[in-house]
């Protein structure tokens, strides 16, 4: 298993202090680290119910081994801060575009990461797929996400099928305040 | 469910499953190949499950209420267009007393509220007592198999039946009447 | 009309001057001849279904998940053949609720071109949700919407 850290030397809890936004001070968050598949199963299970519906996985049906090979035949990255999961899958048809999980309710890390895949990855347009009733739902609306649809009884959880709720943000609606992800020189 | 969980069968919980494959009452109860495969072959065959054999065959382990391993249950046969599989168990010697039965319905409660199975079929062998009684086999068993097997130098006969949702449900509804019936009893005792 | 399972001899049903990856694959009209036909692959693994209509068109079921009962459906129909759309979607959905036994059926429609609304919602689809800039289309990011049929009973 491996863990490798954000190679964005502005991704570092020493820009989140600098930035003029509360929230991002007070923030649990200090760094984001990168999974690699062997790992970010392991990770998912760990983050049981709150895993369950991240990137369309499912840890409780799913082994180890069989999450592992989803998210590498995604090309999924998934990324961790603190017991936070994030997950992003580019849409292959069209480039600028990705699917993004998370598996808890904070916006922060989130912010983080979408900030990133703007700078970086070339990203300005972003699609959530959440199981309905999720918690991480808050963290997407608290970063502008909006909803753009509902996916009837798309999943099989419990006994029954459960609908999947689509968001959706375009790069420019999630930067809190005053706070912006320089680029290193 | 009452303290027994499901979970997947890992790497770690192999040296615990090849013993119990090789263990006397589980080889003449359920099959006997393990005495006569070889250890590198039996743990390569596990772990080729656990990495690749998803669309054909699961193992699950067992747990009790302090995370120990009870046992394990592995379902084959799996048709997934029909959303049916057969269920197998292996509990180990310490817990067969106990904790047989919720386990079983662990099981049955996973394959169908997570993996979506609505048909489970189950065998047994018929002399095999560990987690049903003979009465229950009798009347539960809607086909026998004679010659079904052979293991530890005798030929086996089977019991094969299914467990849909509707036995399931009417399972429940008798439990709770069941339940209704001693509560009533206990009242009309107590006013009287 | 009948389906019936992909064999290497249908191959060139496989490819068509359609819009990719679409619920509807209609052959797109004026598109400049450098542009390559959309095309897909053989079935490689469980994952993907892939019937066809015989001489007519592909039928494809993707991203199979067996628990949730759920399949993406893709069709691909062959130029000489767009007047037997609405009967091929209606035998594609029977095919994945009755022979499958799936209980839902999902694919992507982009409106940008200029598919037969209509015949989706014949064959019982709905639409449930349209997502901005799900496809790339003419040298632009355009929306794209989610149908979706969901079985009853």
């Amino acid at each position: 298993m491996v863990e490798t850290t954000l190679t964005d030397a502005t991704l570092t809890d020493t820009t989140l202090t600098n930035a003029a936004s509360a929230s991002a001070v007070e923030s649990t968050c200090t760094d984001i680290r990168r999974l690699d598949p062997a790992a970010a199963a392991a990770h998912l299970r760990a983050a049981a119910e709150a895993g369950r519906g991240f990137l369309g996985l499912d840890p409780v049906t799913q082994n180890d081994a069989l999450l592992a090979a989803e998210l590498a035949r995604m090309q999924a990255q998934v990324f961790r801060a603190g017991d936070m999961l994030l997950g992003s899958v580019p849409n292959p048809d069209q480039p600028r575009q990705a699917f993004i999980a998370a598996t808890s309710a904070d916006p922060e890390p989130l912010r983080i990461l979408l900030g990133f895949l703007d700078t970086r990855q070339r990203c300005n347009s972003f699609v959530a797929m959440v199981p309905d009733g999720a918690a991480c739902a808050a963290a997407f609306a608290s970063c502008g996400f909006r909803q753009v649809g509902v996916l009837r009884d798309h999943r099989y959880q419990s006994g029954a099928y459960q609908d999947v709720i689509v968001y959706h943000a375009e790069s420019g609606f999630f930067a809190s305040a005053d706070s912006e992800v320089p680029c290193s020189a | 469910m009452f303290g027994v969980t499901v979970r997947h069968f890992t790497q770690a919980d192999i040296p615990v499953r090849t013993a119990l494959l090789r263990e006397s009452r589980f080889q003449a109860n359920l099959t006997d190949f393990a005495v006569v495969a070889e250890d590198d072959a039996l743990v390569a065959g596990q772990r080729r499950t656990i990495e690749q054999e998803h669309a054909v065959k699961r193992i699950f382990t067992l747990c009790g209420p302090n995370d120990q391993v009870l046992g394990f249950a592995w379902i084959t046969s799996i048709d997934w267009r029909s959303q049916t599989c057969e269920l197998s168990f292996g509990v180990l010697p310490e817990y067969r007393g106990g904790f047989g039965a919720i386990a079983v319905a662990a099981a049955h409660d996973y394959l169908r509220t997570e993996l979506n199975m609505r048909v489970v079929i189950n065998q047994v062998l018929e002399h095999n007592t560990m987690l049903h009684s003979a009465e229950a086999l009798a009347a539960q068993q809607r086909v026998r198999c004679p010659y079904d097997s052979y293991t530890v130098g005798e030929w086996r006969t089977s019991y094969y039946w299914t467990t849909t949702e509707d036995d399931v449900r009417q399972h429940h509804e008798r439990t709770e009447t069941r339940r209704r019936e001693i509560a009533e009893r206990i009242r009309a005792r107590r006013t009287a | 009309m009948m389906l019936r399972g992909y064999r290497s001899g249908d191959a060139r049903l496989l490819s068509g001057p359609w819009t990719a990856g679409e619920l509807l694959g209609l052959p797109v009209n004026g598109r400049p001849a450098l542009v390559e036909d959309a095309a897909v692959e053989p079935p490689r693994d469980a994952a993907v279904e892939l019937c066809i209509a015989p001489g007519v068109a592909f039928v494809r079921f993707s991203e199979l998940d067996w628990t949730a009962r759920r399949a993406r459906l893709e069709i691909g129909i062959q130029p000489q053949a767009i007047d037997a759309v609405a009967m091929l979607l209606k035998t594609a959905v029977a095919h994945g609720f009755h022979v499958l036994n799936l209980h839902r059926l999902y694919g992507w429609v982009t409106p940008a071109a200029d598919p037969p609304l209509a015949v989706l919602g014949d064959a019982g689809f709905q639409r449930e949700a349209s997502v901005p800039a799900g496809n790339w289309l003419d040298g632009a990011a355009v929306q794209r919407q989610i149908w979706g049929a969901v079985r009853r009973g």
